[in-house]
């Protein structure tokens, strides 16, 4: 049975190659098919390097099926049988059968010259007669699954155009991330070591945060809540400067002048500075460092005038972080341009419609926000078809931050509905209506991504609305006003 | 002498018997083939023919090549059953007159029963016992048959008017039915050349009587993988057109199958076959080769075969490329 099975195992090595082979086709034939139910997912839903994907899926089933098929265990029946196949008449299979019979006499020694025949043949055997057999249904039907995932590039889909604008957003934010990178750098060398890691946990968190960001808004929150952070540091900052440079000025006997600059009066600082003693103030210098040591300095060298003082206590407010609050406006604004494209009057595009008429009290944000908007302007308590308020002088417009302007419960809905709110300052209740918006509840929406829309919903509005040309004169006035300043 | 031995003593003597075989007959290769199977598997053939195709001599020559006694039967329609098996004489010895048989032409090693259809059924059942039991009852006593026994039928497929077909039953008995050609030219050149020109055959002894039992031994020990078994198996069932599986052709054209003799006679023929090819053991070409010879005279052709002109050949041949693989 030794023998026998030696003599079996070239052909069982050849088998587990075919298998190999034709593990392969079946895997090609499963990729092909894999890469394709990708391919066409990705028309509808965004997926980036969806080619990348497509390939891994495809190379994947064919070594996972190819592995799979060569790892089976090859068993003696089979191989014998792949053996006859090729010419041997049956000598293994019948050698095979009588190898575990224990047969005696006659039968046994014929069984052993027959054994020994059947090695000698196998020894003989050219194992490329063995071939492998292609299931060319499967290659067939995985060369035509390519062909097809090949046509997916003919017939691009919502999926892929998302896919391509989270790219674009991407490359954008890591050329802007590498300014922001440079301009932390700047503020860095005037911070101390635990402002420096404040600082730089801030923008690593903005990193994240802008990777993680499937479109603008994502992005714009992110730097958002960054520039929030950073707001509350730089103050913290200025805050704690002007607090060590007023101990020192106290510890000289200086107190009014401390008191004008904790308050941040420009004039009473230079009151305080014309009648101070130069010298105190240099001796008070002595033992701070940093900025708290800059402005020591520049009130020591006198002959500022009050604008030169008040502006530098600016300087100190805003000097720590100034770089890279600057980085993240800019990056603000390169995003913000490219979320609302749009100029107001503009009719096409998809967003809420705020009533017929102008914003009235609390209804520019579709009822459901936290902001506030041209409030107390004399505008019209009702956002139905009835006009705004008429007169013959512009009313003036104040411009507001919006940090909601869309009702979270519309999102991404279609319906349009009408509803009412009710005046936080308890007049009138206003009717407004509420059409189809991103709703969001999980933070706020940057005023530079919705104001493009909000102008463009008003102005339509206002057309629509029976307005005098006066009044639609002032409607356009003041939203140019507002898209010019973003 | 040992396995080894006998196997290779086997072919040589296969080889040396159709040499000689060779030297009078010419070409009917097939139908040599199948009848030196049949002598060594044990069992009779039934050699259809027109007349004129050396089915006389072929036996006279096998006889003289095996040593074996050979008698020849010319059946017509008024032979006796005693005519073949013998029958009691009365004798005048010396003690007075007394009955002796007188052994009949069956009493032979190798027997040829001419146009075996010619003859009534009485006497064709005479001759059944004699090839299925290798012995003769006459009288209320059996006589045993000599060993090796083997009859070698003949029938004419022309001139069927008054003659009485062999019954099922006869013909399950016949190891093979081989059809014998008409020799090709060449052959008859050949065939003139050696019967009635200047050259002469001289075929000569190859085995004797012991020597064939030895083969016919030797020859039931080959081993058959179960794979290639069944596959006769199958085929043997495949021709019952009353079987749940059978196949379409089995139950257009056939009336009925064969019957397990048949499977026993296509296994112990594919035996011999083997070794005579130099293997030591049984292989579907062998199963391929002798089971036409085996089922063409154990299957009946229905109505549909005769009218629409399917020949058991192609019958046969559809069959076993299916079932013998």
């Amino acid at each position: 049975m030794k023998e026998l099975l030696r003599a079996l195992r070239p052909v069982k090595k050849r088998i587990r190659r075919n298998r190999l082979l034709q593990g392969a086709a079946a895997g090609f034939a499963a990729g092909s098919f894999a890469a394709l139910a990708l391919l066409a997912a990705a028309r509808f839903v965004p997926l980036e390097g969806k080619w990348l994907w497509a390939g891994a899926a495809l190379a994947a089933c064919v070594l996972l099926f190819a592995a799979g098929n060569a790892v089976r265990p090859v068993p003696a029946q089979e191989a014998a049988q792949a053996a006859d196949a090729c010419g041997l008449q049956e000598r293994a299979v019948t050698a095979l059968e009588l190898a575990q019979l224990s047969l005696q006499g006659p039968a046994g020694e014929l069984a052993k010259v027959q054994r020994q025949d059947a090695c000698e043949h196998l020894r003989l055997l050219d194992i490329k007669a063995i071939r492998t057999q292609f299931p060319k249904r499967m290659l067939v039907s995985g060369c035509a699954a390519l062909i097809l995932c090949a046509g997916t590039m003919l017939l691009p889909g919502d999926g892929d155009r998302i896919a391509a604008e989270r790219q674009a957003l991407r490359e954008k934010v890591a050329a802007l991330s590498g300014q922001m990178d440079k301009a932390a750098g700047e503020d860095e060398e005037r911070l101390g070591e635990k402002d420096k890691a404040e600082l730089r946990k801030i923008t690593e968190e903005l990193k994240r945060d802008l990777d993680r960001s499937k479109d603008e808004a994502d992005a714009l929150v992110a730097l958002d809540r960054a520039e929030k952070r950073m707001e509350q540091m730089r103050r913290k900052t200025a805050g704690e400067t002007a607090d060590q440079l007023a101990d020192a000025l106290r510890d000289a006997g200086l107190d009014r002048m401390a008191e004008a600059l904790q308050s941040g009066d420009g004039a009473a600082l230079q009151e305080a500075l014309e009648s101070a003693d130069a010298s105190a103030l240099t001796k008070a210098a002595e033992g701070l460092s940093g900025e708290a040591a800059d402005l020591a300095r520049t009130l020591a060298n006198g002959d500022l005038t009050a604008a030169e003082l008040q502006a530098a206590l600016e300087a100190m407010q805003g000097s720590g972080l100034q770089a890279s609050q600057q980085a993240l406006e800019a990056m603000k604004a390169a995003l913000g341009m490219a979320g609302s494209q749009l100029k107001p009057g503009d009719q096409a595009g998809e967003g809420g419609t705020i009533g017929g008429a102008s914003a009235g009290k609390n209804g520019a944000g579709g009822g459901a926000g936290k902001g506030s908007t041209n409030e107390d302007q004399g505008a019209s308590a009702s956002a139905s078809s009835e006009g705004p308020v008429k007169g013959s002088e512009a009313p003036e417009y104040r411009e507001g931050k919006y940090e909601t302007i869309y009702d979270p419960e519309k999102a991404e809905t279609l319906s349009r509905d009408v509803m009412t709110e009710q005046n936080r300052q308890g007049q009138d209740s206003v009717q407004i209506e509420a059409g189809p918006g991103r709703g969001r509840t999980d933070g706020d929406v940057p005023f530079g991504q919705v104001v493009g829309e909000y102008a463009r919903t008003e102005t339509r509005a206002a057309e629509q609305a029976s307005l005098t040309r006066e009044q639609k004169e002032w409607v356009d006035e003041y939203f140019r006003k507002l898209t010019d300043e973003e | 002498m040992n396995t080894n031995e006998s196997i290779t003593a086997f072919a040589e003597r296969y080889e040396k018997i159709r040499r000689e075989i060779a030297k009078e007959m010419i070409g009917q290769e097939d139908v040599v083939e199948h009848l030196l199977l049949a002598v060594i598997a044990g069992g009779n053939v039934l050699l259809e023919g027109v007349p004129g195709l050396g089915k006389t001599h072929l036996v006279r020559v096998l006889s003289k090549v095996l040593d074996l006694p050979f008698s020849r039967i010319q059946f017509t329609p008024d032979l006796m059953p005693a005519d073949i098996t013998g029958t009691n004489i009365l004798v005048r010895t010396e003690e007075g007159n007394a009955f002796r048989f007188q052994a009949g032409p069956l009493f032979s090693s190798l027997v040829l029963a001419d146009e075996i259809n010619r003859a009534t059924p009485k006497t064709q059942a005479a001759l059944l016992e004699a090839m299925q039991e290798h012995s003769v009852t006459v009288a209320g006593e059996t006589m045993k048959l000599p060993e090796p026994y083997f009859v070698l039928a003949t029938q004419n497929p022309v001139e069927q008017e008054g003659t009485y077909p062999l019954p099922e039953a006869q013909l399950d008995r016949f190891l093979f039915k081989v059809l014998v050609p008409f020799p090709t030219l060449g052959e008859l050149g050949d065939i003139m050349n050696l019967t009635i020109g200047q050259r002469t055959g001289d075929a000569r002894k190859a085995a004797d009587a012991g020597e064939l039992m030895e083969m016919r031994e030797t020859a039931k020990q080959v081993p058959i993988a179960s794979s290639v078994q069944e596959s006769a198996l199958k085929l043997v069932l495949a021709t019952h057109p009353d079987q749940a599986d059978a196949p379409e052709t089995t139950r257009k054209y056939l009336r009925f199958g064969a019957s397990p003799r048949a499977a026993q006679a296509i296994l112990s023929t594919a035996r011999v076959r083997a070794l005579e090819q130099g293997r030591y053991n049984v292989a579907y070409e062998d199963i391929r080769y002798v089971a036409p010879a085996c089922l063409r005279h154990r299957l009946a052709l229905n109505f549909a075969a005769v009218t629409e002109g399917k020949a058991m050949e192609e019958i046969l041949r559809e069959l076993v490329d299916t079932y013998v693989k």
